[in-house]
């Protein structure tokens, strides 16, 4: 479950967000849509903890940005799934070592971490490009590696800040249904997004949010 | 557990891999360090052995005047033999001088002198061990207020140069080693900073996926690890090869040889190693958010 509750983070250069308030339940799947700049990854940050709000109180699961402790951050990290609209891959590294480094570092064993790579590459149809650098897949193919880094934690809640962004009108279909999917796994998903076109009529929660303000819920 | 370990060992490994440059200029800084580090205490050590050696030769020559009794001369050499300082005396008297007198030169004096010119002696050992520098002077003085000293042949000023100049390089490698271990400190510190600026990104990334921060700086402290190992590791290897060489040459047209410390390889390995740890933990802990 995520929940904001009157929460407000301002940059030094501008706004953020203002007197934010909603709450996403486990398993449910909604869309944040607004204008770039609007906030949505100010929201993001928020939630995932990267940054913490001067005013109210943001829920991840069981962590409280009002109480939870520095060092117990990673373990909040460790529940959220991140993906970006610019993959964060790491160029130095093929496909398959880039999806193992989540179960690196909550320190799975490992047989069990060749297990769960191999089958979450099979699950978002990357079979075959195993030793492949993120530079020699196609951006479909990267954002896809993304989700599957996200997921190969069974993390209880996934943030996708503006996925589609780079991709064309196809493949960012493919990549919608692709987190509907792990939707219907229990996962609860929430989408930034700038197009409309894209989310409208997938029968799921949209917010909109204009220069930090939440207009609609 | 341990395969998180071998995961953070192997990330430590190919860091040296991936950033050739910068593991060159810190490599190649711990490389000169133990050089310079090494080759001063190889000469350190070998001049300590000098120095013990010279320690082992000192002695003080006390003539007594020509009309003391015997019997006073050997109530002078039980005082001098009680002073602190002093390892042990011999007392040589007249009969014996000529006996040496004639050892020396191949002649007894007394076939050309009536009487026996010679004076009653004592040569006078000092301690010969210990790793502190040896000031005779004092003893001499004491040695002069005894009643009966005719003369006092000793090596003082010679004793006090070797060991001022002995003192002045021990002082001298000291701050020279104390300098060096900086400077290579702050190069480690510098290509570890470089290292976490190009892996930013992962960096950033570990901390998203929820990596901890001894998770994120291990890394860094292995590669820095590494670094002073092998670093320490060629220098010792290129320091036993002079060395042979160097020794190959002495031997040539003397006896003296230089030797290395059996224990070189570990001790060269523990600063090299500790130099790159402090420098890889300075820089994750400064520049590591």
């Amino acid at each position: 479950m995520i929940q904001m509750e009157n929460v407000t983070y301002s940059y030094e250069k501008g706004y953020g967000v203002k007197n934010v308030n909603f709450t996403i339940d486990d398993a449910e799947f909604a869309f944040l849509i607004g204008p770039t700049g609007s906030g949505k990854t100010t929201i993001m940050k928020l939630i995932y903890m990267a940054l913490f709000p001067q005013s109210g109180v943001v829920t991840t699961g069981r962590f409280r940005s009002d109480k939870i402790k520095k060092r117990k951050i990673p373990f909040l990290r460790r529940s959220v799934g991140m993906i970006f609209q610019d993959y964060h891959l790491l160029r130095d590294r093929n496909l398959y070592e880039n999806i193992a480094l989540p179960l690196y570092v909550v320190g799975a064993r490992h047989s069990e971490i060749a297990d769960r790579v191999e089958n979450m590459i099979d699950q978002v149809g990357l079979v075959g490009k195993e030793n492949h650098a993120p530079d020699e897949l196609s951006g479909g193919e990267q954002q896809r590696a993304c989700i599957a880094r996200a997921l190969v934690k069974d993390p209880e809640i996934i943030l996708a800040d503006e996925p589609t962004g780079n991709l064309d009108p196809i493949t960012s279909f493919e990549l919608l249904k692709l987190l509907e999917a792990v939707n219907h796994e229990g996962t609860a998903v929430l989408m930034a997004s700038h197009n409309y076109n894209l989310i409208k009529g997938r029968g799921h929660r949209i917010m909109e949010i204009q220069q930090g303000l939440l207009r609609k819920n | 557990m341990l395969d998180r370990a071998l995961f953070l060992f192997a990330e430590g490994f190919r860091n040296l891999i991936r950033h050739k440059l910068t593991v060159f200029a810190a490599v190649f800084s711990v490389f000169l360090t133990m050089i310079i580090i090494g080759s001063l205490f190889i000469i350190g050590k070998n001049t300590n052995k000098l120095i013990y050696y010279l320690r082992s030769k000192y002695k003080i020559e006390v003539f007594f005047e020509a009309d003391l009794a015997k019997e006073e001369a050997l109530e002078v050499v039980e005082k001098i033999e009680s002073l602190s300082g002093v390892r042990n005396t011999t007392f040589i008297d007249k009969e014996s001088a000529t006996k040496i007198f004639e050892k020396q030169f191949g002649e007894n004096i007394l076939d050309y002198i009536q009487r026996n010119p010679l004076p009653m002696s004592c040569v006078v050992n000092l301690n010969r061990t210990g790793n502190f520098e040896l000031d005779i002077m004092p003893i001499v003085t004491r040695i002069k207020s005894f009643p009966g000293i005719d003369n006092i042949d000793h090596q003082g000023k010679l004793i006090q140069r070797i060991e001022a100049f002995h003192s002045r390089f021990t002082k001298i490698f000291s701050v020279v080693s104390f300098g060096i271990i900086l400077i290579t400190i702050s190069i480690i510190l510098n290509t570890i900073k470089l290292t976490i600026y190009a892996k930013k990104d992962l960096v950033e990334d570990l901390h998203i996926i929820g990596a901890t921060n001894t998770f994120v700086k291990v890394p860094f402290l292995i590669e820095g690890i590494l670094q002073g190992f092998i670093g320490s590791l060629i220098a010792f290897l290129v320091l036993a090869v002079f060395l042979q060489i160097g020794n190959n040459f002495l031997t040539q047209f003397s006896t003296m040889t230089i030797r290395m410390d059996p224990a070189a390889l570990s001790w060269m390995l523990f600063i090299g190693i500790s130099i790159s740890f402090i420098g890889s933990l300075l820089a994750v802990t400064r520049f590591l958010p």
